[in-house]
């Protein structure tokens, strides 16, 4: 086969890695999938100042490693390259991470589909509140052992931290490159992220309490909640 | 859609609850009693075990024999520790306009049902149906236009139903059923003085009241009615003076 019937284009726009390509002004001339969510936390002002600071002295590829985070966004390394003076490219690389839970997995725990709990919480949080959603999910995300009555009054509080804002996004993807170890075994993760301008923090006690029973690990910050949550099969 | 009812929000909710059939979640309907909680959970939950929160054994034999419940009059339930909801679709039903806030961390979804006075299509939607009822039940062939008026929401869907039946009734008394009624008031109420000109209001004042209605002139009523003008002023300055 000619490798040139193979779509790049829409390899790159769908690799978890955000890339970013910028003109010499600054101004982007293109982002992946993944840079989106990426600029939710940080400006494109910043990611072009980090690549005009890490570009090769030549045309050419630069990689460089450091750590960086943005709220709960962590990479490890970056990658800067140009062969014009007309445009400069960026990837950010998710560092990958483990963590550890030494208590036996719950009982309770059956396949679940998350997008459409997901889908069902949304549908219920809407009949109240007039937030504007908007929803990037990875409808392939296979099916993970959960407990699906705890997880549902996760959605439900998680989402309540949101009410009465203009807008909420909501990211769900499989994390790369991380993974959580449960009694030993380890498991990828999923990224759940609700995401707006600011949200009610009276809950976080009971959103943790919830996720420790469920074995996902929060992340709060002013205006955002992040859970990753284990790829359990079986 | 939901068949019993033409509220988005109705709708919506029937869309949730329809989709978490069968998941093991626990689900709260809650709302004002007559809102149509128990209809919108028969349509989705009705080959689920059904049983009454009043009955608290029952409920717990319930919980334990099937993991497919529902739980009517839950309000009356007050110690909700022994309910263990885990492995199990449950879905409670709960009278009332707001919920005892310990519910917040036994069930995954909870629902508000709202009352009549804000689901004004579905006002439209069970009035047509409770007329055709009425009507249906009295054999009553011919239209009947409801007044606004006509239409109690005070308690919801029953106190509508209630009112719709009444004003079918009203709507289509005859002479008979007038002369029996007034006949059956009147045994009841035969006690006093002067009862021949305190009952007589009841047929006066009707009968002017719609005089004027029709007529409009007190003059030209008076003409209709075959009595003296003054006669006709006396009375309705007797009846109608407020």
């Amino acid at each position: 086969m000619n490798t040139l019937e193979i779509d790049f284009k829409f390899l790159i726009e769908n690799d978890t890695n955000p890339l970013i390509v910028f003109n010499h002004s600054g101004k982007i001339l293109y982002l992946n999938n993944s840079a989106e969510i990426l600029l939710g936390y940080v400006s494109h002002k910043d990611i072009f100042n980090l690549a005009l600071n890490n570009a090769p002295k030549e045309y050419g590829v630069k990689t460089t490693q450091m750590e960086l985070i943005f709220s709960q966004l962590k990479f490890y390394a970056i990658n800067v390259s140009y062969l014009s003076d007309e445009w400069i490219a960026i990837r950010l690389y998710y560092r990958p991470l483990s963590k550890n839970m030494t208590k036996k997995r719950g009982k309770n725990e059956v396949l679940t589909d998350i997008n459409m709990l997901l889908e069902i919480a949304i549908t219920q949080f809407k009949i109240e509140y007039n937030t504007d959603i908007r929803v990037f999910t990875d409808q392939d995300i296979p099916k993970t052992m959960l407990n699906q009555n705890g997880f549902s009054k996760l959605l439900r509080k998680s989402l309540k931290a949101f009410k009465n804002n203009n807008f909420l996004d909501i990211s769900l993807k499989l994390g790369v490159g991380e993974h959580i170890v449960i009694d030993s075994k380890s498991y990828k993760i999923i990224d759940l992220i609700f995401k707006s301008k600011g949200r009610y923090c009276d809950s976080d006690e009971e959103i943790k309490n919830l996720c420790n029973e469920l074995f996902i690990v929060p992340n709060f910050s002013e205006d955002s909640i992040f859970f990753e949550i284990p790829l359990i099969r079986n | 859609m939901f068949l019993t009812s033409n509220s988005k929000v109705m709708n919506k909710i029937f869309q949730s609850l329809n989709a978490t059939k069968e998941l093991l979640i626990s689900s709260l309907i809650y709302g004002e009693k007559y809102t149509g909680k128990t209809t919108l959970a028969k349509a989705i939950f009705s080959d689920f075990l059904w049983v009454s929160g009043k009955n608290l054994q029952e409920v717990q034999n319930a919980l334990k024999d099937s993991n497919k419940v529902v739980i009517t009059d839950f309000e009356t339930i007050n110690n909700y520790d022994f309910l263990d909801f885990e492995n199990s679709n449950v879905v409670a039903i709960y009278n009332g306009k707001s919920y005892n806030r310990a519910l917040d961390d036994k069930f995954a979804f909870i629902y508000h049902i709202p009352p009549l006075k804000e689901r004004v299509e579905d006002i439209e939607l069970f009035s047509k149906y409770f007329l055709n009822e009425a009507k249906e039940l009295f054999n009553i062939k011919k239209e009947i236009e409801l007044d606004k008026n006509d239409l109690d929401i005070s308690k919801n869907l029953k106190s509508l139903k209630s009112s719709i039946y009444k004003a079918v009734v009203l709507k289509n008394m005859q002479r008979d059923d007038i002369y029996k009624t007034l006949y059956n008031f009147f045994l009841k109420n035969y006690e006093g003085e002067n009862i021949y000109k305190r009952e007589l209001e009841l047929f006066e004042k009707a009968l002017i009241s719609a005089g004027l209605e029709i007529y409009g002139s007190q003059l030209k009523l008076a003409g209709v009615l075959g009595i003296n003008r003054n006669t006709l002023r006396k009375k309705v300055n007797e009846y109608f003076r407020d």
